[in-house]
């Protein structure tokens, strides 16, 4: 019971400071955006409507757009000591993941809540697949970037270059997660369902429960000074 | 909460931060620690406090070894470090409330809402952290440590930043804490202002315990006098910088400044 008051106690708070920050949210949205208009620019106009192009913009804007927020997951926790207060809470230290990977899964939403749309709209593009299978898609790919973005964010937030190496060391656990988004993004879009692409459905469940999984039971060595 | 350590050791890289540090706090006592920077006084309340591990020796709380407490522990402590665990950007309630409910403290709000009148913090309560001044910052954590009544409090630098009146209060309130059965190991540089509120002072040096005594027994000026000695023993005097290390400060800075600056 405690361990889940704390839980909830970590994510109240992270959103309590996103509100008066915007780090989270704001910031990536707004990268997510700008990054749109660059592709837009970018692009030929005739590329914008050749396949995969939408994809690729769309999961390339979410990913990078990403980064700044959930690197400052445990960065912001570095600063005055705070992770010290958090490891001094009464709880199994598993508990502190799990509330900074839900909270982080929390600001993802909201980014791509805010930028899928847009995407949508400047490509022209129809979503045919009913609505809950692309959120349980966006939800599960949105899933694994968040534990293992969590993870990651720990660890650097132990490296005195962490700040700068948070991508490094990132992307390269991320590529399983962006075949999979991408896969099932278009099959979502060419034909309306998972269809020969489920593998990869598979294949983000178990990408999930490893990396929130492993952390949850490791959380304790990887904080410890 | 009786707490014991037992030859407590922490190396890293080779180097000891602590060399088998040994002493022991009854409950409701206060004991002052002592010591030059570097000597180990902020790495000895940081394992106390389960967020570094020691490399050698245990501490028990009463009578059980720290690791087999486990997060039950937690609960007991009442942690105040050099960094102040503060959220900068959440206000002075919303720092305590988090806290209090961290630590599942029963009526999260209106326990951190007396914290705040407790702390003298009313006018800024709705204020960001981050807008506090040093001494307010520093009673809002020190509150903050309190809100869960621990049974041990372990304080670094508590009166740093604090005025004469809020150094009072702090005082106050320690005492209110040692009548209330807590122990409390207390991390002071400037020891005269802690002196009163001690039962017991201890001197590290370099990690390891060069002095523990009863304060009872010892006037702070005597105690200035022995701890002065333990910093330099080549010369009995008060404790401080000597006037040689002064004038060798001096030097260097007048070496240092450009030309012309150090007379008309």
């Amino acid at each position: 019971m405690s361990w889940a008051r704390a839980l909830a106690a970590i994510v109240w708070k992270d959103l309590r400071l996103e509100w008066r920050t915007g780090e989270a949210v704001l910031t990536p949205a707004l990268l997510a955006l700008l990054l749109l208009l660059v592709i837009v620019f970018a692009l030929p106009p005739a590329a914008a409507r050749l396949e995969g192009v939408f994809t690729a913009s769309l999961w390339t804007a979410v990913f990078f757009a990403g980064t700044v927020g959930l690197g400052r997951s445990f960065a912001r926790e570095r600063a005055e000591g705070r992770l010290w207060g958090l490891l001094l809470a009464p709880v199994d230290r598993s508990a502190i993941f799990l509330a900074k990977g839900l909270s982080a899964f929390l600001f993802l939403a909201m980014v791509a809540l805010v930028t899928m749309p847009a995407f949508f709209a400047v490509f022209g593009q129809r979503l045919e697949a009913p609505l809950w299978l692309w959120t349980a898609t966006v939800g599960l790919v949105l899933l694994a970037y968040s534990g293992v973005g969590t993870l990651v964010s720990a660890v650097a937030a132990q490296l005195r270059a962490g700040d700068v190496l948070y991508p490094v060391l990132l992307f390269p656990l991320l590529v399983p997660v962006v075949l999979a988004a991408v896969h099932l993004t278009d099959a979502l879009l060419e034909t309306g369902g998972w269809g020969t692409a489920r593998s990869w459905v598979h294949l983000l469940i178990m990408y999930n429960l490893l990396f929130w999984g492993v952390p949850y039971l490791i959380f304790e060595y990887v904080v410890e000074v | 909460m009786h707490v014991d350590l037992r030859a407590v050791t922490r190396r890293v890289d080779g180097r000891r931060l602590l060399d088998a540090v040994t002493l022991s706090v009854e409950p409701g006592q206060t004991l002052l620690l002592c010591g030059p920077n570097g000597a180990g006084k902020s790495t000895l309340l940081k394992v106390m406090a389960g967020l570094l591990p020691p490399t050698g020796g245990e501490i028990l709380y009463d009578g059980r070894p720290a690791s087999r407490w486990g997060p039950a522990l937690r609960r007991r402590l009442g942690v105040v470090l050099h960094e102040t665990l503060l959220y900068d950007e959440l206000t002075v309630v919303d720092n305590l409330v988090f806290a209090a409910r961290l630590f599942g403290v029963p009526d999260a709000r209106r326990r951190a809402e007396g914290m705040v009148d407790a702390a003298g913090l009313r006018l800024v309560a709705r204020e960001p952290a981050g807008r506090l001044s040093r001494g307010m910052k520093q009673r809002l954590a020190l509150v903050r440590a309190l809100l869960h009544r621990p049974s041990v409090l372990l304080l670094d630098e508590p009166y740093a930043g604090l005025d004469a009146r809020w150094s009072a209060w702090l005082t106050d309130l320690l005492a209110a804490e040692r009548a209330r059965g807590t122990s409390v190991i207390l991390v002071a540089h400037e020891w005269r202002t802690a002196w009163p509120v001690a039962d017991r002072a201890a001197v590290l040096l370099r990690g390891r315990l060069a002095r523990l005594l009863d304060t009872a027994a010892w006037d702070p000026d005597r105690f200035g006098g022995e701890y002065g000695r333990l910093l330099h023993p080549e010369r009995p005097q008060a404790a401080g910088p000597s006037g040689a290390a002064v004038g060798a400060t001096a030097a260097v800075l007048s070496a240092g400044a450009p030309e012309g600056e150090s007379g008309p």
